[in-house]
């Protein structure tokens, strides 16, 4: 079977289980999610945060330290999509912009989810690199 | 846990270590349907719905210790799933050669009666702007107070009321073009 023949297929499956779960959804399928849930959250506590070095260091600047360097962080973060959203650059820095202002305002701010932002390990790399020149 | 935990008592069993899993497994026992369908109608597909879901109810583990009891936690809990799906959605937009416009198309190509008005409904929503999409569906899926969608949002409830104006006047008018062309 070639790979065009196998996407195809695959893609065929995913329709026929979003047909069959077109707007009712067996309560078997939710059982079956809390339990898939519950395994994660299980092995979460194993489980490294965040893995590499430069990001650990932020994630302890955020946590503890300095609001003005997450900012700083943040607006280098946006800076960056900017430029890289070619086609649609105003939607794509107002969204991120809503990002960051929602972050910022909502009590569930961590910062894994900074971490999760398109483009931030590039910054910062950038950033480390930049203070470990000085 | 059979029994029906007060919100007070659930937030302070979520926070504290020893009682954390017990209570986090009685939170998503309390809401997973509900956030699945939100959720569900926000992205279009079962498959994307399974995802987010699980991103959503993780990222309440982790982040519960940052709830501080402002909103409800229900309201809380919304507005993670809400942001998540507005990020999936974005990404969705940008990574994939399948944008998640051609699979609410997708939903909306059945044959089933029933299936095949909501599919008219879907298709119509897909129509919508992400945040425009997101009050529609809270106010007219889940008929929520305005005042309740502005916490979650973090907007105003006029431009609430008018993104909701404008929400209806976009799937009205594309309802009566698929009727002209069927």
């Amino acid at each position: 079977m070639d790979e065009l023949e196998k996407l195809r297929q695959e893609q065929q499956e995913k329709n026929d289980r979003n047909s069959q779960y077109g707007q009712s959804v067996p309560s078997s399928y939710f059982e079956n999610l809390e339990r898939r849930i519950l395994n994660q959250v299980a092995n979460l506590e194993t489980e490294p945060i965040i893995e590499v070095k430069s990001k650990r260091k932020i994630y302890t600047l955020l946590r503890y330290g300095s609001a003005a360097a997450a900012l700083l962080i943040l607006f280098l973060g946006i800076s960056k999509f900017h430029t890289e959203s070619i086609e649609t650059p105003e939607y794509a820095l107002l969204n991120e912009m809503e990002q960051v202002d929602y972050l910022l305002k909502s009590e569930e701010f961590y910062a894994e989810d900074l971490l999760e932002i398109d483009g931030i390990d590039e910054v910062l790399s950038e950033l480390e690199q930049q203070l470990n020149n000085k | 846990m059979g029994v029906v935990m007060e919100e007070k008592e659930l937030v302070s069993n979520l926070k504290n270590v020893e009682t954390k899993q017990k209570a986090f497994q009685h939170l998503v026992h309390l809401y997973k349907e509900r956030i699945y369908w939100h959720v569900r109608r926000m992205v279009g597909t079962h498959e994307d719905a399974d995802d987010v879901v699980q991103n959503v109810f993780i990222k309440i583990f982790k982040g519960i210790d940052n709830f501080n009891s402002q909103s409800k936690l229900y309201t809380w809990i919304y507005r993670i799933a809400t942001n998540e799906c507005l990020t999936f959605i974005e990404k969705s937009k940008r990574n994939q050669s399948s944008s998640i416009e051609e699979r609410f198309d997708a939903i909306a190509d059945v044959d089933a009666q029933p299936e095949r008005i909501l599919g008219q409904l879907m298709s119509a929503l897909r129509q919508l702007p992400p945040k425009q999409r997101a009050v529609f569906n809270m106010k007219y899926f889940e008929e929520m107070p305005y005042r309740k969608m502005s916490e979650i949002m973090g907007t105003s409830e006029g431009a609430l009321k008018a993104s909701f104006h404008h929400a209806k006047s976009k799937i009205k008018q594309h309802i009566l073009d698929n009727i002209k062309i069927g």
